[in-house]
């Protein structure tokens, strides 16, 4: 089956003491992207576990409008085509929170919605060899 | 140990529509496992497997979505989290026929999380 959770993120307005936190209940080892912003592995080759961030509320996040972005935990679904998804969403009843956005110089993008109960859940697309040879033309 | 997060689980009130829509978005093959709580298996390499549960009407909130840690030790981290200032919202809990327990607590910013252990 496609489609599979491959992701999930923690969303705090204290995200240090957050990551203190995870660190020492659960001894993950998390990295830092700048001050608030993680990233860790929570699987190893042994156990079948996902990647996990950690970050702040803030503004930089493209929402729709009247969409508040507050403390949260979901899991970002991995997709091979991020705007199909998110027309299907619309077309079952889900609601748009933050259209597909580039998140890196390799064309990975993100997106969230949420599903008709109001849970919000992430969507993740791979970056492209071809947006690499256009984004580096 | 390396505490993975190898379970999630994605609830609502009314499950019938929950499971049409991850069905029909995402086409996961959703199958009961047992009363009110689906099981959605991703069948990859990659990502982990979840659940749809159904929300007690009763309740008063229409929407959950959870991450589990699967931990050595369910007491002992539990301890830890107290320590560190979370609060347990369900003391481990037997899950009917598997041997495992479960449990639940809220982070420092009050998000829940649930954990797992086999066989304890």
């Amino acid at each position: 089956m496609e489609n599979p959770v491959t992701n999930f993120e923690i969303v705090g307005t204290e995200p240090i003491i957050l990551q203190q936190f995870y660190s020492n209940v659960f001894n993950w080892k998390i990295n830092a992207y700048e001050e608030g912003y993680y990233w860790f592995e929570t699987g190893s080759e042994s156990d079948n576990g996902i990647e996990g961030h950690i970050y702040p509320p803030n503004d930089e996040i493209p929402l729709e409008d009247g969409v508040e972005f507050a403390n949260h935990i979901t899991i970002y679904i991995t997709v091979t085509d991020i705007n199909s998804t998110m027309k299907q969403v619309e077309c079952l009843g889900g609601t748009i929170l933050m259209k597909p956005v580039v998140v890196s110089d390799k064309g990975q993008q993100i997106g969230m919605f949420l599903d008709p109960s109001g849970n919000r859940i992430g969507l993740y697309q791979e970056g492209t060899e071809i947006f690499n040879t256009i984004h580096n033309e | 140990m390396a505490n993975p997060v190898p379970h999630f689980e994605i609830g609502g009130k009314d499950i019938v529509r929950l499971i049409e829509f991850y069905r029909k978005v995402f086409g996961w093959n959703i199958t009961p496992l047992v009363d009110e709580l689906y099981i959605a298996d991703p069948q990859t390499e990659i990502g982990i497997e979840g659940h749809l549960f159904q929300i007690d009407s009763n309740e008063d909130f229409d929407n959950l979505v959870l991450i589990y840690v699967s931990v050595d030790d369910i007491f002992n981290t539990l301890k830890t989290v107290e320590k560190l200032g979370g609060d347990i919202l369900i003391q481990p809990q037997e899950i009917p026929g598997n041997a495992s327990h479960y449990a639940l607590f809220n982070d420092r910013s009050g998000n829940s999380i649930g954990l797992l252990q086999q066989r304890l």
